[in-house]
């Protein structure tokens, strides 16, 4: 066996790629294909920058919260329509912690996986920079940081933490975008008994003074994710949620590889980062037809709903509803072909999005 | 704005464009590229063909953090969709170069992983009945927390190249091609990172005396 043999055969693997994670993907990628081709400098480049402040990390590893609130139409009910399944309302999905007061100007969004201890919310400008929340029960590793530039302690609402600074080398893309020298800065302590918070951020959050005041405006409020699926199949739960993707799955608990996928991606403001998220046009057209596209409504909105197959596997069929929020976001829900055409409608209609 | 290029190629220049046929008379990648110039949906059949491939790349390399990038990737390639060369790349290595891209945002997270997969190693695993393979997988056990600890260790650029090579499975050439760098470079960089990852597992190295240029 040689070195490159050993990193194939027991260097660090790959988790699957999950049904539906390769879903939420290949949505975001036809969200990309349906919008104006140039000049487009995206989203996720944008969200590049927002990732440098840990929100990446947060990615891996986030927290359910599972509070008992019901979102959607009719909440605790059990609409069952004839040949249908029945519906019900679905815990809402929170974040343990708030900032008081609220950053302004910043998004928050929320990442993480059903029965996961761990959690993060990013807050991001407008520029993309920002700072992220990560949320453990056990005293996260000291990074090894190549670019360090000092570290030390410092108190955070009367408990000592450890901070370091540093600076991100710029960074270019393949798409010759480029973003430039930033200072950064982290800071983690033991918040309460089995709670460890590590707060990164960049940019105007990336030194200790910015950090420790976001650190001290944390307090024990849960808030509730920007996206909820308000209604699912009995027997079905949310298992992850990923909103810089702007996605929530849900999976069959009998059979977790029964997925739908809910989806809600906002225009994003003009200037750098800019991106038309597309149309609802757009996004049923980018599925292969099974029958004709039907015109109806989702909460007032005009919408579309069809039934589908994948565009290379035809045995892969599903139902798919698109509709635009009146601030331009534009969201789908794609469920697997058993369900009934007013199954799906009914789920739309219990989204809500409110960032 | 600093330009990088993907493209370039440092193989001589004459060498036949290398497209992949398809059964059944499907497009080939380059095609699917070419034609999704004027019809931007072709290019969701290049992620219905490729994603399992990019993801797992960027899983060994970023763990969970994959799903995410897994799209940006696939972005950034269909907006460079225009100025891929079919000439002087497939499109897999094209695609796995632009994730080796993505993930230079990521090296904290990429090296966070390393690391945290050293500690991991150190600790034993629970194993099931089966004796049979006791040895092998304890042997196996014995190498992941130092191979883990070498990759954290290795300079980016060494890494993408040796990663490149060991599970892309890309060429010299078009590991040059993806990284812009000449064929000289990728040479002395994957020396260094194959040097040094040899050196980090020391005694446990189970390696055999084969020659670097037999390895692809």
């Amino acid at each position: 066996m040689n070195d490159l043999q050993l990193l194939r055969d027991v260097g660090p693997e790959a988790a699957p790629l999950s049904p539906a994670a390769r879903s939420a993907a290949r949505a975001v990628l036809l969200a990309g294909i349906e919008g104006p081709v140039e000049p487009r400098r995206g989203l996720r480049l944008g969200r590049t920058a927002a990732l440098r402040t840990g929100v990446a990390v947060a990615t891996a590893a986030a927290a359910w919260a599972g509070a008992v609130a019901v979102t959607g139409p009719d909440a605790g009910a059990a609409p069952e329509e004839p040949g249908g399944m029945t519906l019900v309302a679905v815990d809402e999905v929170t974040f343990p912690l708030s900032l008081d007061p609220v950053p302004a100007g910043m998004t928050p969004s929320f990442s993480g996986s059903a029965g996961d201890p761990e959690a993060v919310a990013g807050y991001t400008h407008a520029d993309g920079t920002g700072f992220s929340i990560y949320l453990s029960p056990a005293e996260p590793a000291p990074a090894d940081e190549p670019d360090l530039t000092a570290s030390g302690t410092v108190a955070v609402a009367g408990a000592e933490a450890r901070w370091t600074t540093a600076v991100t080398p710029e960074l270019c893309t393949v798409a010759n975008v480029c973003f430039d020298d930033l200072p950064s800065a982290s800071l983690t302590w033991q918040r309460a008994p089995g709670q460890w918070v590590s707060l990164a951020g960049d940019g105007a959050h990336g030194d200790v003074a910015a950090l420790v005041a976001v650190g001290e405006s944390l307090v024990d409020r849960p808030q509730p994710i920007n996206l909820q699926v308000g209604l699912a199949p009995a027997g079905w739960s949310v298992v992850d949620w990923h909103e810089s993707s702007g996605y929530v799955g849900v999976a069959s608990d009998d059979d977790p590889t029964r997925t739908l996928a809910v989806q809600c991606m906002p225009e994003a403001p003009a200037g750098d980062h800019e991106m038309d998220n597309g149309s609802v046009e757009g996004r049923i057209a980018s599925v292969t037809a099974i029958d004709p596209v039907v015109s109806t409504t989702v909460g007032d909105r005009p919408a579309q709903v069809v039934h589908a197959h994948d565009y290379v596997d035809a045995e892969m069929r599903f139902w798919m509803v698109a509709w635009e929020l009146p601030d331009g976001t534009l969201c789908t829900v794609q469920t697997p072909e058993e369900f009934t055409q007013d199954d799906v409608l009914a789920i739309a209609e219990g989204v809500t999005y409110t960032p | 704005m600093t330009s990088t290029a993907v493209h370039r190629s440092a193989d001589p220049p004459g060498d036949p464009p290398r497209l992949r046929a398809l059964p059944d008379s499907a497009p080939s990648d380059s095609e699917l590229v070419a034609r999704s110039i004027d019809d931007p949906a072709q290019f969701a059949a290049l992620f219905d063909r490729h994603a399992t491939s990019v993801h797992r790349y960027l899983g060994r390399r970023v763990g969970e953090l994959a799903d995410d990038l897994l799209s940006e990737t696939f972005l950034v390639a269909f907006r460079r969709r225009g100025a891929y060369r079919p000439e002087h790349l497939e499109v897999r290595p094209w695609l796995l170069g632009i994730a080796t891209h993505v993930v230079h945002g990521h090296q904290r997270s990429e090296r966070r992983r390393y690391r945290a997969l050293a500690r991991a190693a150190g600790r034993p695993e629970e194993h099931g009945d089966d004796p049979a393979d006791s040895g092998d997988r304890l042997a196996a056990q014995a190498l992941r927390g130092p191979l883990a600890a070498a990759l954290a260790r290795l300079k980016p650029g060494d890494r993408d190249a040796l990663l490149l090579l060991a599970w892309g499975q890309l060429g010299y050439g078009e590991i040059a091609a993806v990284l812009d760098v000449p064929v000289g470079t990728v040479r002395s960089r994957l020396h260094r990172a194959r040097r040094q990852t040899r050196a980090a597992l020391g005694d446990v190295s189970p390696f055999d005396p084969t020659s670097e240029e037999d390895d692809r």
